[in-house]
């Protein structure tokens, strides 16, 4: 399947995504419900990527274009709180 | 070597951690110095032998050597893990406070060090310490970032506004050393500079006795006072907010659940932003203290609740 | 020597350099090579003023007492000297003059990718310039060129915003001259030119290319945040509202330690065509080289909390960090060995180029083996912030990337000017240069251990001798370099006309006329907006790296600001974009299939759906107002957890408000694409701008859906 028809099926998705995360932050599913929310946020992304964007029809360059940001990102984040998230860890002020 | 020259090119070595600092240092000139003098001798040589002339016009053209290519990323890789092993063995010793260091406060501020000893002494732009004794400096800013430097004892040490942070050092010979703020901090940021005095211990005592007024737990405890801390921080039927009484290092629990060791930065948070961190069975009726209270009054203030007891002294 | 200077004509009858002759001509070319005079020219100014600066700041610490400026001019000076030398001369350096020059020559291209976007570049240099001088004659800035807070932010009194500015702006020009080399790189090779075929020199391109576009805009978010922060006296990185200052240091070496690779690998580039043509060898380990300068940008990426050891950074991180940082010199090294086996069994020849590449050599290894000190954590302590810090790096910076640039200047100056240098002058001048540059900063190594920390107008009577001994290597090392200045100057019109290729080098660039006639351009506009777009996740990553940390130290607050919002505006606002990326999709199928009425009636929709999220969004920012929401405008909330909600909610009007312009400038594109269709300009054949538009508007509805859970759902679940 491709074209308009396709583009129809995918927004469904979309907005059926957003229903579904909207609900799902209501309920209380304690440490889970970020890393949920932030799942049905990267599942809609990749199908807006894949198929609005045409990702799945291209390859290569464009592929590792896409996916750098993303990485470059989690770099970013994930050192920098390597630092954040162990502070006080050692009983030395500061360290 | 030194001596030889009319002027310093290394600085004196007085503190526990400078011997080892230097150690890393000849370590690291020696395996440096070696790399240089290899790749040096080799230029020179390949430079100087097959220089273009007569009869070597044309070069051999290799393209390259995989035993080579994984050797010299191989053996410099083993050299830099065993490199980074004793630098970070020095670094946790340079950061790690034996349990008995003396305890005392700096505070930078634009431009000067404001140091307070616990029985009292205050004292701007000079520190003074006993020889052969560890002394932790807890340090804070009150404006812009400082560093706490002090060269002869290899040791520094950011002093970050609405942080704690922590240097240590144990000084081995006596004498005058240069102190610095080593974080560009604004305008007379090189006039921020001053001395660590190291004196024997008897000198040591005597100069802390001289002079001495208030400490910093009493300042404390008047400041508790007159801000109505104790009207609601009491042990009796009537308290509304947690005993600190033995609060200092103790594990706390937290409305959110979470579980937090009540340390300076802990105790400061508390005073600022009392809504952050709810101590279970309690409300957020604590109103915030900012503004009204300065960095050293906080100071004072932990100080005070030390002095009521920490976890490791009250715990039997 | 009184001979009479010999004018001779011009080596080729029609070449880039006299095809045209007037301003015009110059001011708007499309050509590459032209393109990289422009810069060559600003970046000359740029080198001699910032040196300017540099000579102030040594002629100052000739003695121990300030003297000669006063203390708020010489934090000026050193604050000047930085920023021009950092961002207006050594990152556009090797890539935009020679990089502009010989990269489209070297792959066989006509031009670059988009010769437009690249004239752009320099104009946009130009501007950022313009605001750096604004900045000097309104009285200068004094925060050092780190912007370190709270100092930049609050207690500064100089003019920080233009400078800031100027930054932020210079910063644009650098990723788009990397955007238009990877594409260029990717999409304009010559047939049969593959990737294990291009020359070294052209990998260092590429290499830093994916640098300049992936860590530049965390530094224009940084430096907005503290713009922002400081117009607005409230930010994230304000201590006395719950922010940390550490958080800045992170964001800011994130960008500024890969930016070190930025300055020094193009510089390997160079050096690794000079070895192999003055060697006359083909580079020994080539395929090393070639992706030891990729290894080093990816790795380099990783190592920036190196320059946090002591700066209030956890032990564990600290930990992380060095290990990497030795990684790091791994492929560093790997090239200096493969230099030096290029040498073995070759015929080398020692022409001025080549004295600039082995001095390059020492000077860098140097500076690299002096990083090993400073990555050792126990040692960094001391020598963190001290003279030894900035001996090294400006043996990696000057030693390294200024001989470097010298070398390449001198290499390709033939195929630029058309003319020969005065070879004796040229050896004569970088031996000069070598001997300076060690005077000057040898002794700043000893200094540094003595304990001299920088930036430090005054200093204690022992620094003294040391100090004097540098300052007499600068004013050396000052000569040095105008040497080249006058004497390839002279050699423009008196120098002998140079032959296609003097040296015998193999490269393909020699293989046309000296200089080279006038090119075309072509396009690859896909593959660079998607690059445009990783630039763009970065940017709004810094902002989501603020977020990420604040949400983790204070998660009530993040949950009660949350609540605040409106979860049926946000739900009805991603339904509203959602919606508008269908149409845009539609928009493209129509203009492939030619089906012109589904076309305009899909980017009508669009627009329309675009405005309507706005409308939504303004909607919501003027309630949050009346409730006294808005931080550093109208904040009332007066919770106990108020430092928390404020930090809410600066990142939520920071998100938003930046999300909010990226969509405006979204609908102002498709106006254009509507106009253009409605005026028939699109075939299935050619529909490209509909295609790179819709990426556009696509990538600004993806940044929404991260937007919605990271504000608005928030914390829902609780009571």
């Amino acid at each position: 399947m491709s074209g308009p028809r396709l583009y129809l099926l995918v927004l469904v998705a979309l907005l059926g995504l957003t229903g579904l995360t909207i609900y799902v932050s209501y309920l209380d599913i304690g440490p889970f419900s970020a890393p949920v929310a932030f799942t049905i946020a990267a599942t809609k992304a990749l199908l807006v990527m894949l198929v609005f964007m045409h990702l799945k029809e291209s390859h290569g360059v464009l592929w590792l274009a896409a996916l750098a940001g993303f990485f470059w990102l989690g770099i970013l984040v994930v050192l920098t709180m390597s630092d954040v998230a162990t502070r006080g860890v050692l009983p030395i002020p500061g360290k | 070597m030194s001596r030889l020259l009319p002027f310093p090119i290394f600085p004196p070595q007085a503190s526990t951690l400078a011997p080892r600092t230097d150690h890393l240092l000849f370590y690291l000139l020696a395996m440096s110095g070696l790399m240089s003098v290899l790749i040096a001798a080799l230029i020179f040589y390949f430079s100087v032998r097959y220089r273009r002339r007569p009869g070597n016009e044309r070069a051999t053209q290799v393209d390259g050597s995989n035993r080579l290519e994984i050797g010299w990323s191989v053996v410099p890789l083993v050299v830099f893990l065993f490199t980074y092993v004793w630098g970070a063995n020095v670094f946790f010793f340079a950061y790690t406070p034996p349990p008995d260091a003396l305890e005392l406060y700096g505070v930078g501020k634009q431009w000067m060090w404001k140091f307070q000893h616990l029985s009292g002494q205050r004292e701007i732009n000079e520190l003074h310490v006993p020889v052969a004794r560890p002394v932790k400096v807890l340090l804070t800013s009150q404006d812009v970032i400082h560093s706490f430097y002090v060269p002869a004892f290899r040791v520094k040490q950011d002093a970050l506004p609405g942080r704690y942070t922590e240097a240590w050092f144990e000084a081995t010979v006596p004498g005058t050393y240069h102190l610095f703020c080593a974080e560009y901090c604004g305008t007379l940021h090189s006039g921020m500079i001053g001395s660590v005095v190291v004196m024997e211990p008897a000198a040591f005592e005597q100069w802390l006795a001289g002079g001495a007024t208030t400490s910093p737990a009493e300042r404390g405890l008047q400041l508790f006072q007159s801000l109505a801390c104790n009207t609601c921080h009491r042990a009796d039927a009537l308290a509304r907010a947690p005993d600190l009484a033995g609060l200092f290092g103790r594990q706390v629990h937290l409305k959110s659940g979470a579980v937090l060791r009540a340390d300076e930065a802990y105790l400061r948070r508390s005073i600022l932003d009392p809504a952050t961190d709810i101590v279970q069975g309690y409300e957020a009726i604590m109103p915030t203290f900012k503004g009204l209270v300065t960095e050293e009054g906080i100071l004072d203030l932990i100080e005070y609740i030390k002095s009521l007891g920490t976890a490791a002294k009250a715990e039997p | 020597m009184t001979a009479a200077p010999i004018v001779v004509a011009p080596p080729t009858p029609e070449n880039y350099l006299t095809v045209d002759y007037g301003v015009r001509s110059w001011l708007l070319t499309k050509d590459h090579k032209r393109i990289g005079l422009l810069y060559l020219m600003s970046i000359t100014g740029a080198f001699f003023l910032g040196g300017f600066f540099a000579l102030m700041l040594r002629l100052e610490l000739l003695t121990p007492e300030g003297d000669l400026l006063r203390a708020e001019t010489y934090n000026k000076f050193f604050t000047m000297h930085g920023i021009v030398m950092v961002f207006f001369f050594l990152i556009p350096s090797i890539p935009a003059v020679l990089g502009n020059f010989l990269l489209p020559l070297m792959i066989g291209a006509r031009d670059v990718a988009f010769p437009r976007l690249n004239l752009a570049s320099w104009y946009i240099y130009m501007l950022g310039a313009a605001f750096l001088s604004y900045t000097m004659v309104s009285g200068g800035v004094d925060t050092g060129w780190t912007f370190y807070t709270p100092f930049s932010t609050i207690y500064s009194t100089t003019n920080v915003l233009s400078a800031a500015l100027g930054i932020f702006i210079v910063g644009f020009s650098s990723i788009l001259t990397g955007l238009n080399f990877i594409v260029t790189i990717h999409k304009m090779r010559a047939p049969g030119l593959t990737w294990f075929r291009l020359p070294l020199f052209v990998w260092s391109l590429y290499a830093t290319s994916i640098i300049q576009v992936l860590a530049t805009p965390v530094l224009a978010i940084t430096i907005t945040l503290v713009a922002l922060e400081r117009t607005l006296r409230i930010g994230i990185f304000d201590p006395a509202l719950g922010g940390d200052p550490v958080l800045f240091q992170h964001m800011f070496w994130f960008y500024s330690h890969p930016a070190v690779y930025i300055m020094i690998l193009p510089g390997m580039g160079v050096v690794s065509e000079l070895i192999t043509t003055f060697a006359h060898k083909r580079t020994f380990g080539y395929t090393y080289i070639a992706l030891s300068s990729v290894a080093i940008a990816v790795l380099g990426f990783l190592v920036w909390g190196h320059h946090l050891f002591v700066a209030g950074e956890s032990m564990y991180a600290s930990m992380v960090f060095s290990l990497l940082s030795y990684l790091v010199a791994v492929p560093s090294g790997v090239k200096v060995f493969n230099w030096t086996a290029t040498l073995h069994k070759g015929s080398v020849e020692f022409r001025t180029p080549m004295v600039y590449a082995l001095g390059f050599i020492g000077l860098f290894t140097m500076g690299g083996l002096t990083g090993l000190f400073l990555a050792a954590l126990g040692l960094d302590i001391h020598v963190h912030d001290t003279y030894f810090v900035v001996a090294h790096f400006h043996y990696i910076m000057v030693g390294g990337m200024v001989m470097a640039y010298l070398g390449g200047i001198h290499y390709w100056w033939p195929k630029i000017s058309g003319r020969m240098y005065p070879e004796n002058w040229g050896r004569v001048s970088a031996v000069i240069i070598f001997l300076g540059f060690n005077l000057t900063f040898f002794p700043q190594f000893v200094l540094g251990y003595l304990g001299m920390p920088r930036r430090y107008w005054s200093y204690p009577d022992e620094f003294q001798v040391l100090n004097v001994l540098s300052t007499a290597g600068a004013s050396i090392l000052g000569a040095g370099y105008l040497l080249p200045m006058s004497y390839l100057l002279w050699s423009l019109r008196y120098g002998a006309p140079a032959p296609a290729n003097p040296w015998g080098a193999t490269g393909l660039e020699w293989q046309v006329p000296s200089p080279p006639s006038a090119g075309q351009q072509k396009l690859a506009a896909e593959l660079g907006m998607w690059i445009f777009l990783a630039t763009e996740v970065m940017f709004f990553g810094g902002m989501i790296l603020g977020y990420t940390m604040y949400r983790y130290l204070y998660p009530v607050a993040f949950a009660h600001g949350s609540q605040r919002l409106s979860v049926v505006i946000g739900g009805i606002n991603t339904g509203v974009l959602l919606l508008s990326s269908f149409t845009v999709a539609l928009s493209v199928h129509a203009a492939r299939t030619g089906a012109r009425r589904l076309l305009l009636a899909a980017l009508g929709v669009t627009i329309v759906l675009g405005v309507v999220f706005l409308g939504f969004k303004a909607h919501e920012w003027r309630h949050h107002y009346h409730e006294g929401l808005v931080p550093g405008i109208h904040f009332t909330y007066a919770g106990p957890d108020a430092a928390g909600v404020g930090m809410f909610f600066w990142l939520y009007f920071a998100l938003t408000g930046v999300h909010a312009l990226h969509l405006t400038i979204g609908i102002g594109v498709m106006a254009v694409i509507a106009t253009l269709a409605w005026r028939g300009r699109f075939t299935p054949a050619y529909h490209n701008p509909v295609e790179i538009a819709g990426l556009y508007w696509h990538f600004v509805d993806v940044v929404w859906i991260f937007l919605l859970p990271l504000l608005y759902l928030v914390g829902r679940h609780a009571p």
